[in-house]
């Protein structure tokens, strides 16, 4: 079981790495992150709160972004079919699924965030903070997204309606996550703990519903 | 019980089933709505504290009641499809999205008109607020992803498995007024130790509600039969 | 006449409540038309095709 997921990982892996999707996300992060001073017109700092919502904007679109490729090209040329025919536990997969989309999509996000924020605002107290929130909201984006990912491979139209039908899902989750970013005194940290439940509740539900629909969509 | 069920799972009896049962809605629908209107507007006394913006209520509380109602019943009909795999079932959700669209854009709509006298601003972003405004956009996900897969055998899972996962805003809309101290004035007729609300504005609001949730099956039960018609031509124009 | 201008006015408010009323009905009956130009096209569109079809509906 344990041999079968790390399999799985490195196939995928070496997918991401061999086909340049690894740096897609997070040059698109920088790209969009880049908007936001342009947009403000002033050569000076950003405001603290203009560059959090930066970040968290940016954040959100490269998830959006990189969701479509999730199962597509696995689906397209058969590898998930042979995984069926083979009876390999789609849970592995879908599991092995999300573990590599989150380090390809949200780990360098998560890493490169505090120094952008620095950069772009000259203030440095919130960074802790920023980086929580950034490591809790990041896997919930992956596995939000994994099952409608998988919910639109047999549609034509699939990056926008994508990137339409995701985007109300993920709203609580940047409530919460800017809310979360923004505490002054550190005593309380209710939005992290309400990030944690989410968190801990998602990581059984998703990929269960994503293995019934991938099951239900390939027969 | 189930198997008693059956007969009525063709969608043809079906809809010469639902044929009397639309009509007595929409006429017991129309007048109830009629009194309801008179007694708001003119009969029901203004509140103490928020004198006669209040009246805007009646409209307001039957649309946001609909609107999370229509949401609970194409849950429901999507996991009857999904356990008893029933075409029908996916077919009566798919109809809903569109009608309780326009009952979100009415709760939304008239909950700022009442907000501006009361609160002072037309819009906050504030968590029952929000949350329904999240509960929209869930809606016209709902109804997009209907059209995205117009004559696809997956559309159907698609559609009943999506509106699974949006059902997760439900009970987060419901108690959001309880949960954090917003500026939303917390639930006062549907709550565990009885309504809060007086005698006097309760029964026109009760008319109001009854009245709107009667027209909101008529509009379904019409719109069902549609769809059953448009599968019927469907059928039959692939024949020739 | 001023009596009745005084009921309408509703102590100042009458403008926010008029107007939510006004669009719940406009609203409820674009619903309507809608719902009901629809089922009014189908019913066209079938009754042709069984026409099509010698009155063969099954």
């Amino acid at each position: 079981m344990n041999n079968l997921f790390y399999i799985i990982l490195k196939k995928d892996f070496k997918d991401n790495l061999l086909s340049n999707k690894a740096w897609f996300t997070i040059s698109f992060f920088l790209l969009c992150l880049i908007i936001f001073p342009l947009a403000f017109g002033s050569s000076q700092y950003l405001e603290l709160n203009v560059s959090i919502s930066a970040i968290w904007i940016s954040t959100l679109f490269a998830n959006l972004i990189a969701l479509d490729h999730m199962y597509k090209e696995d689906y397209n040329d058969g590898t998930l079919l042979y995984y069926i025919v083979n009876k390999v536990p789609l849970v592995i997969v879908v599991y092995a699924k999300c573990l590599s989309h989150w380090l390809f999509s949200g780990l360098p996000i998560i890493l490169i965030a505090p120094l952008c924020s620095y950069i772009f605002s000259g203030y440095s107290e919130n960074n802790l903070n920023l980086f929580i929130s950034l490591i809790l909201a990041t896997p919930i984006f992956t596995l939000i997204g994994s099952p409608i990912a998988a919910l639109m491979l047999g549609s034509s139209l699939r990056g926008a309606a994508l990137t339409f039908i995701t985007l109300p899902f993920y709203l609580p989750i940047i409530i919460f996550g800017v809310m979360g970013t923004n505490i002054n005194n550190s005593n309380i940290n209710a939005e992290f703990y309400l990030l944690l439940a989410i968190l801990s509740i998602g990581i059984i539900f998703f990929p269960m519903i994503t293995v019934k629909i991938l099951k239900s969509i390939i027969n | 019980m189930l198997r008693k069920l059956h007969k009525y799972a063709n969608p043809n009896k079906f809809s010469l089933i639902i044929m009397p049962i639309k009509n007595v809605c929409l006429y017991t629908a129309l007048p109830l709505i009629a009194i309801g209107l008179i007694i708001g507007l003119f009969f029901s006394p203004p509140d103490y504290q928020q004198g006669e913006t209040v009246r805007i209520m009646y409209i307001h509380v039957s649309s946001a009641w609909i609107s999370l109602f229509a949401y609970v019943l194409i849950f429901l009909l999507s996991v009857f499809y999904l356990i008893w795999k029933f075409p029908l079932f996916v077919l009566m959700a798919k109809e809903i999205p569109f009608v309780a669209i326009i009952f979100t854009l009415i709760t939304l709509i008239t909950g700022s008109l009442w907000g501006k006298p009361t609160w002072g601003t037309y819009w906050v972003w504030d968590a029952r607020l929000t949350s329904f405004l999240i509960l929209l956009f869930i809606y016209l996900g709902l109804i997009f992803i209907d059209k995205a897969f117009k004559y696809n055998v997956n559309g159907d899972l698609s559609f009943s498995y999506l509106s699974i996962i949006g059902a997760i805003n439900i009970p987060i809309i419901k108690f959001s007024v309880d949960w954090w101290n917003t500026l939303h004035q917390p639930a006062s007729v549907i709550r565990a130790s009885g309504p809060s609300i007086n005698i006097e504005m309760l029964i026109p609001l009760m008319i109001m509600s009854t009245g709107v949730l009667l027209l909101f099956f008529y509009l379904i039960f019409t719109n069902i039969q549609s769809a059953i018609a448009e599968k019927k031509i469907l059928f039959l124009s692939s024949k020739d | 006449m001023s009596e009745l201008f005084l009921i309408f006015e509703m102590n100042g408010y009458g403008f926010f409540i008029w107007s939510a009323y006004g669009v719940w009905f406009v609203l409820l009956i674009l619903l309507f038309l809608k719902v009901l130009l629809r089922k009014k096209e189908i019913n066209r569109k079938l009754k042709y095709l069984i026409e099509k079809n010698d009155g063969f509906e099954e």
